[in-house]
């Protein structure tokens, strides 16, 4: 089915009054979108309300999404909309000279920046998830890293990863799925203690 | 929490294990942590970590009108529905055709009924320039829909008595 076919499945959802749909989606771009807008924006919580707004933009407009592009790319092109149109509505100029657009936007990486779009406690926050995550992958079996790395970095289907280490996409699914678990379980009272996150 | 929950985040399940899980995941507090945590940890391989709205957007789409809009079949259903339409297509252009084929059907019904005045506008004709005229004019005729020589035969016999009155 693939990514794109599971965000097409829950828009679809979305365009039918599930509201909840919706928000797993809102779950799962979040912080993709706040740091797509930390490029025109640079206070965190301007981030969050241009964020926010997108959001609810997007919501609005679901019955004019035909699928034609990946949501992601529409929710991109709405929320560098949203952030020129607020920084217009407050006397900034957007950013133009970057030419940032929605097809750039798609897999921009801009985990270096992290310092310009958190507040000092949001940050130090960030940089604990960050190291817990990096400790319980290095903790991970080889082939388990092996498996959540080339899902969650490199992006392949099960059935390419499969190929890859040369086992069954049974085994590819029981090791990204203990991986995560392993490394979610190191989370969880980091998670637990953090009341207002902000990654 | 299981696998299925790990492959339905990775888009790796079918249509129906996918709409099992949602239903799923609306009931249960614990996948939407799941989902959630998921999310985070996959972020943060990829250095895409950032400020998190999701309770906030809640808030906001709780007191949104529901959207509703945009409804297509599902992936299953479009497979089957695309031939069957086609098929469909198909059988309605041939059904067209036949029908534009059969006689009169496609033809002009709109002047069929004129050439029924036309003898009474040439009295004292000729017989013969009758005839004729008759014979060009032939596929006008009203009864034009009739195989065969039936319809010359109809309007030659009611020349021969004489002109209309």
């Amino acid at each position: 089915m693939g990514d794109r076919e599971l965000d097409r499945q829950l828009v679809e959802r979305a365009q039918r009054g599930d509201k909840h749909a919706f928000e797993l989606l809102v779950t799962k771009y979040q912080r993709k979108l706040a740091r797509l807008l930390s490029r025109f924006i640079r206070d965190p919580a301007e981030v969050e309300d241009v964020a926010q707004e997108a959001f609810i933009k997007a919501y609005r407009a679901l019955p004019t999404f035909r699928g034609d592009s990946a949501f992601y790319t529409w929710l991109y092109r709405i929320g560098i909309n949203t952030a020129k149109n607020y920084l217009v509505a407050i006397g900034r100029r957007a950013p133009t000279a970057t030419g940032y657009e929605a097809q750039e936007a798609e897999g921009f990486d801009d985990g270096d920046q992290l310092r310009d779009i958190n507040t000092p406690e949001s940050m130090l926050m960030s940089r604990q998830v960050a190291q817990t995550v990096t400790d319980a992958m290095e903790e991970l079996p080889e082939d388990l890293r092996t498996a959540i790395t080339l899902r969650e970095i490199e992006g392949l289907s099960y059935e390419d990863i499969a190929s890859i280490m040369n086992c069954p996409i049974g085994t590819v699914r029981s090791r990204i799925f203990r991986a995560r678990e392993a490394i979610a379980a190191r989370l969880r009272p980091l998670l637990d203690a953090g009341k207002d996150r902000r990654w | 929490m299981d696998e299925k929950f790990s492959s339905f985040l990775d888009g790796e399940l079918d249509d129906d294990e996918l709409d099992a899980l949602l239903g799923r995941i609306r009931q249960a507090d614990e996948l939407r942590l799941a989902w959630d945590t998921y999310h985070l940890i996959g972020d943060a391989l990829r250095n895409q970590l950032g400020n998190e709205v999701v309770s906030r957007v809640a808030s906001r789409l709780a007191s949104e009108p529901v959207v509703i809009g945009r409804q297509r079949p599902p992936h299953r259903m479009r497979k089957v529905l695309w031939p069957a339409m086609s098929a469909a297509a198909g059988v309605a252009a041939v059904a067209v055709v036949a029908f534009l084929a059969l006689p009169g059907a496609g033809g002009d019904p709109q002047i069929a009924v004129a050439p029924q005045a036309v003898p009474a506008i040439i009295p004292g004709a000729g017989l013969g320039k009758f005839d004729s005229y008759l014979l060009a004019h032939q596929r006008f005729s009203s009864s034009s829909t009739m195989q065969g020589v039936a319809p010359y035969v109809r309007t030659v016999s009611e020349g021969r008595n004489g002109p209309p009155k």
